[in-house]
């Protein structure tokens, strides 16, 4: 395996990156990078080589962005922000019968480079837009990929709330890039 | 459960597509409704595209570690070694 003393230069932004998509601040990717590295040292002789050491790091990685979510999550929790029973501002989008009230664009897929860059600023304009507990649990499912069972063990939520906050938090996503790609 | 839906009730289906297994009565509903309505069959692509752009691990032009975290880091580590 490699040297750790190399793991920082040779490693380190790739994983900053991949964890600052996904918990959306540098400071905590930062942290996540931190106790990655900290958990690999302790742990290099598990080190087994049959992937790489970036493959390896990352595995770490990707439980410690799960960490930090849940921390995060529990901290703000207290007025709980995805309140499901909180509908009004999806209501507004149906009229009484439970139609659309609006028409929706076609939005196809941006083949070009340019294109494609202003789609990731979009959505990243989005995301920074999401309510915090809403894009941190739309995080853990779309971005570290976490199944709906393995969300509600890691933020202690039912079944129907975490399917409550990932449906508002793709109808606001949806809406927010309505007008911007 | 009926199998008529409108938008509203479609739309939870088409976001719990997502997320978790529809049951057979449950698929055959959201269908029965996409095949009559362009604007939920056009919200059913809009989710399916906003996954597939997620997947899109693009990180060219994201900056890396500031040189004063790398020197936190760099000193945590040599701490710890």
């Amino acid at each position: 395996m490699g040297d750790p003393a190399r793991w920082l230069e040779e490693h380190g932004d790739y994983l900053f990156r991949y964890a600052r998509r996904r918990l959306f601040s540098d400071e905590l990717a930062e942290d996540a990078v931190q106790e990655t590295f900290l958990a690999a040292l302790k742990a290099q002789e598990r080190f087994s080589g049959d992937s790489t050491v970036r493959t390896w790091l990352t595995g770490i990685l990707k439980h410690k962005i799960v960490d930090i979510i849940r921390h995060q999550y529990r901290e703000v929790t207290a007025p709980p922000s995805g309140d499901p029973d909180n509908e009004d501002d999806w209501d507004a989008l149906f009229d009484k019968s439970g139609h659309w009230v609006e028409t929706f664009r076609d939005w196809g897929d941006p083949a070009s480079e340019l294109e494609r860059s202003r789609l990731r600023d979009a959505l990243d304009e989005c995301f920074r837009r999401l309510k915090p507990n809403l894009a941190r649990i739309f995080s853990l499912r779309e971005l570290s990929g976490l199944s709906n069972e393995e969300i509600c063990k890691a933020l202690e939520i039912t079944t129907t709330n975490a399917w409550v906050m990932l449906h508002r938090a793709r109808l606001f996503l949806r809406e927010c890039l309505e007008t911007r790609i | 459960m009926g199998l008529i839906k409108n938008c509203k009730e479609t739309s939870v289906l088409v976001t719990q597509s997502l997320d978790r297994g529809l049951t057979f009565q449950e698929r055959i509903a959201m269908k029965l409704h996409l095949m009559i309505c362009r604007n939920c069959a056009r919200f059913m692509k809009q989710m399916h595209l906003i996954r597939s752009w997620l997947r899109i691990e693009n990180e060219a032009g994201q900056h890396g570690l500031t040189d004063e975290a790398r020197e936190r880091i760099a000193s945590k580590l040599r701490e710890e070694e």
